[in-house]
């Protein structure tokens, strides 16, 4: 259990930080204005529609932008989690303590975890909370609204495990703090462009009439899993038409479990691979 | 039971580098142990073996009774650490340092009375990132006292000390060694190790050379010593004389002063045969062979 001590230490010293305070600051403001800007612009069109729904749209429309900062914080948070500590030699000090590697890990991910979803979740419920309000009517008190949002919290602590997870991962892989930025401005840059890749192939390989299969590469990348998982989860609880591609698809495997296991295998397999890397390795 | 055993210990760091050729010792429980040698010898790498930051390529170290690979935790569980070319966490105070260190162990230490002892009762709330070398090596040296280890593994203790500073590792080490806690600690400069050491190990080329007591090296080097007698009127016969004298080499005669090496008892020997042969002798000093010079010896005169 001395991951604990790990994550501890690493939190207090992240806390300290003032790129810590900095992010805390842009999240707020991020989330209120984003949340903010919602409720002042689409109150009379709520007021056409049942508070729950306008709830809803609330809660999307925080979504996107707020989750693609998160996967970038946790790049700028995470990559030199182990590979920087290496580098510059306070791993000894660490690992001259009773900590097996792993617990080295674990404990990275739980600290750094902490140190995004503190700020993430403070920020979100006041973002939520001012787009709510300026929603007027019952929004606020809508039960259906509460229970998407705090479905959406629990969905946000998801996402930030995931992209920890592949962040340490990345940086328990490399052997210097160079390579952990590439590898993960890589995995961003190729999340972004994944669709226009898979377009692009759609075309050269002539594919009319777009295949079932296409589900599968199309919900790969880890936004893509956790954006049809949310989209997924979030309509089983309302009436809201919520469109998960594997709605339109007949076959199978185009369910929203496929895209839960592709979720778990990103928060599995980096961290993994980066697990028994630096497992093996010589300080 | 030994402290720490190693048995032909090999490491190979890529294709090429031969860092450890083999190396076997035994260090006994309660004991002082000075690792001595020039950079690169190999010392590094044996205290990385220890703490399995680095496997070896063959041959087995156990420390504690415990396998150092195998049962790593166990032996860090038991084991304080002053690390080379460690780093500290520059945000967090030397309290928190210590603190951290506690909770890994699970034990319950004072900061205080910890940093009390390595003399940093004043920067106990400052942050680390603060702290001169000498402090940061301080606070480690804390660190590595947390949980009353059974050993204590020190790697160039000395490093960034001021001679205070050295003087207060050497008081820990005295005090630590007083419980019962065995010492390995690692140094390339040989007197930091001569007034603390039960026995010293040299390591040259990943390769022990020698493993003894302090006054068993000074043995080994043999019993000559150095005299250097001031004399006026010193013809090249009397030279002569004194070089055909039983137990004495290597005579040299300039400006008034006449060297030569001498073994026990020889040296009243060499006072008489000049004075005999008309010189007139003013002073006369012998100089013991010194610890440095052979270390000189074993370690090839690198340093």
């Amino acid at each position: 259990m001395s991951w604990i001590a790990v994550a501890r230490k690493d939190f207090r010293d992240a806390i300290r930080s003032r790129m810590f305070w900095a992010l805390a600051i842009v999240f707020g403001l991020l989330s209120i204005g984003i949340g903010g800007a919602y409720g002042y612009f689409t109150d009379e069109l709520a007021a056409s529609v049942p508070a729950s729904e306008a709830g809803i749209g609330l809660v999307f429309f925080v979504q996107s932008p707020i989750t693609i900062f998160i996967m970038f914080i946790s790049a700028i948070i995470c990559h030199k989690s182990i590979v920087g500590e290496w580098e510059q030699g306070s791993l000894k000090l660490l690992l001259s303590l009773p900590h097996t590697r792993s617990d080295v890990i674990l404990g990275k991910i739980v600290g750094r975890a902490g140190v995004i979803a503190v700020p993430a979740i403070g920020s979100l419920v006041l973002g939520l909370g001012l787009g709510a309000a300026l929603l007027g009517g019952s929004v606020l008190t809508s039960v259906d609204f509460l229970a998407v949002a705090a479905g959406f919290l629990v969905a946000i602590l998801v996402y930030i495990a995931l992209y920890v997870s592949i962040f340490v991962g990345i940086s328990a892989i490399t052997r210097s703090s160079s390579l952990a930025v590439a590898g993960s401005v890589a995995l961003i840059v190729l999340q972004f462009f994944w669709s226009v890749i898979i377009a692009l192939v759609t075309l050269l390989l002539d594919l009319s009439g777009d295949p079932d299969w296409l589900y599968i590469p199309q919900t790969i990348m880890p936004n893509a899993a956790f954006n049809e998982l949310l989209n997924a989860s979030l309509s089983a609880m309302t009436e809201w038409p919520l469109s998960a591609n594997a709605g339109d698809i007949d076959a199978v495997y185009a369910s929203p479990w496929t895209a839960a296991v592709i979720l778990l295998l990103w928060i599995v397999v980096p961290v993994a691979i980066g697990y028994w890397r630096f497992k093996n390795a010589d300080l | 039971m030994a402290a720490i055993e190693l048995n032909g210990l090999t490491k190979q760091y890529g294709g090429s580098v031969m860092a450890l050729r083999g190396v076997d010792l035994r260090v006994n429980k309660g004991e002082v142990f000075g690792f001595l040698g020039p950079n690169g010898a190999g010392k590094s790498t044996t205290i990385n073996i220890l703490l399995d930051f680095v496997r070896p390529t063959s041959g087995t170290a156990s420390v504690l009774g415990f396998d150092a690979q195998a049962d790593s935790q166990e032996v860090r569980r038991r084991t304080g650490v002053l690390p080379e070319g460690y780093k500290v966490y520059d945000r967090l105070t030397a309290r928190h340092h210590v603190e951290f260190v506690a909770e890994s162990k699970a034990v319950d230490d004072d900061p205080e009375a910890i940093l009390e002892r390595v003399g940093l009762e004043d920067a106990i709330d400052r942050k680390a990132g603060d702290f001169s070398k000498g402090m940061k090596q301080r606070l480690t040296l804390g660190m590595a006292l947390v949980g009353d280890p059974d050993l204590l593994i020190l790697d160039e203790p000395s490093t960034g000390l001021d001679p205070s500073g050295v003087q207060d590792v050497r008081q820990i080490v005295n005090e630590e060694s007083d419980r019962g806690t065995t010492v390995f600690f690692s140094s390339h400069i040989l007197s930091q190790v001569e007034a603390v050491c039960d026995r010293v190990g040299i390591l040259r080329e990943g390769e022990l050379v020698a493993v003894d007591t302090v006054d068993g090296l000074r043995d080994a080097a043999g019993t000559q010593a150095t005299l250097r007698v001031t004399a006026d009127g010193v013809t090249d016969e009397a030279v002569g004389a004194v070089q055909s004298l039983s137990g004495v080499s290597n005579v040299s005669f300039s400006d008034g002063l006449l060297t030569a090496s001498v073994e026990d008892g020889a040296k009243m020997n060499v006072v008489t045969t000049l004075e005999d042969n008309g010189a007139s002798v003013s002073d006369f000093e012998t100089e013991e062979a010194s610890l440095e010079e052979l270390f000189m010896a074993y370690t090839g005169g690198e340093r």
